[in-house]
């Protein structure tokens, strides 16, 4: 049992023909969301889709932001706050991805249709 | 009224092995991780070697009990980190149990360790997603943690060889 058999080199060709693969099955955008959801102080008020291309302008507590949807993908582009977090996080397409602008009170929420995609926990701990 | 356990030469090698296991276990438990969940797993060269020494029931044995009493001594006793263990180990101690029942020469020590440190990292996952982690983008990190168990899988293989070729 002490010398490398036939099988053990089977086994090893089989895994790595087989990772890529993997990596290509759990690392492609299967996540992408087709609505956001807007909240403002808390409460949802909108909900849009993310087909259409567009910008949109919302009512915070210190004046209006700008979000901008393109191509199934979320973003600020503009906010009256003063550290513009909101704006340099960038794209969204992801169900379950959250953007928030904290001093204006607004945020965003992607949600995916797919029937087995529920709302979950990101995290549970004892 | 005095009660004796009688002891088997089976079982007082089994608690060595176990003594070993456990030692490595709590040294590697010392060392840090660059990736959280990312672990050589040395521990389970005592498994594989034993394996190919003294056998399937024997390495189960160890690989149980190293779970049980490492977790004690490590005060993980019935933590997430603990059922992650537990399932891990549980995986691949069934899985090197199909695999040594393969007709002919089958695996060696590097075959096994292959093996059990895929499915050790796979059913790490499934109880990951099912009991503390039910999110998708979990499943996003198991490609990376699936290909350095797959390198650390061969790299304990070979130590378990060379200790093999030593022992015998």
């Amino acid at each position: 049992m002490n010398k490398i058999t036939r099988a053990d080199i089977l086994l090893l060709l089989l895994v790595v023909t087989l990772l890529p693969f993997v990596y290509r099955y759990y690392w492609q955008d299967t996540l992408a969301g087709e609505k956001a959801l807007i909240y403002v102080r808390d409460k949802p008020v909108k909900e849009i889709s993310l087909h259409k291309n567009r910008q949109i302008s919302i009512d915070g507590a210190l004046g209006k932001s700008t979000l901008q949807i393109e191509n199934g993908k979320i973003r600020f582009i503009d906010s009256p706050c003063t550290t513009k977090m909101c704006i340099q996080k960038g794209w969204h397409n992801h169900s379950g991805d959250f953007n928030a602008c904290l001093p204006n009170g607004i945020s965003f929420e992607i949600i995916s249709t797919a029937k087995n995609d529920k709302p979950q926990f990101d995290s549970i701990n004892f | 009224m005095k009660i004796t356990i009688k002891s088997t030469p089976e079982d007082h090698r089994i608690a060595w092995l176990t003594a070993l296991a456990i030692s490595i276990h709590i040294l590697e438990s010392s060392l840090p991780s660059p990736v959280p969940g990312l672990k050589p797993g040395l521990a389970n060269i005592i498994i594989i070697t034993v394996l190919c020494q003294f056998g399937w029931r024997t390495a189960a044995w160890v690989s149980m009990l190293r779970v049980l009493v490492g977790s004690l001594i490590l005060g993980t006793f019935l933590s997430p980190t603990f059922m992650l263990s537990l399932s891990g180990a549980t995986a691949s101690i069934l899985a090197i149990g199909l695999a040594s029942r393969i007709p002919g020469r089958g695996f060696s020590a590097i075959g096994y360790s292959l093996l059990a440190s895929i499915s050790h990292i796979s059913a790490q996952f499934i109880t990951a997603y099912l009991l503390f982690i039910p999110h998708p983008g979990l499943w996003r990190l198991f490609p990376v943690l699936l290909t350095f168990a797959i390198v650390l899988g061969i790299f304990n293989g070979i130590i378990s060889l060379l200790l093999l070729k030593r022992v015998t």
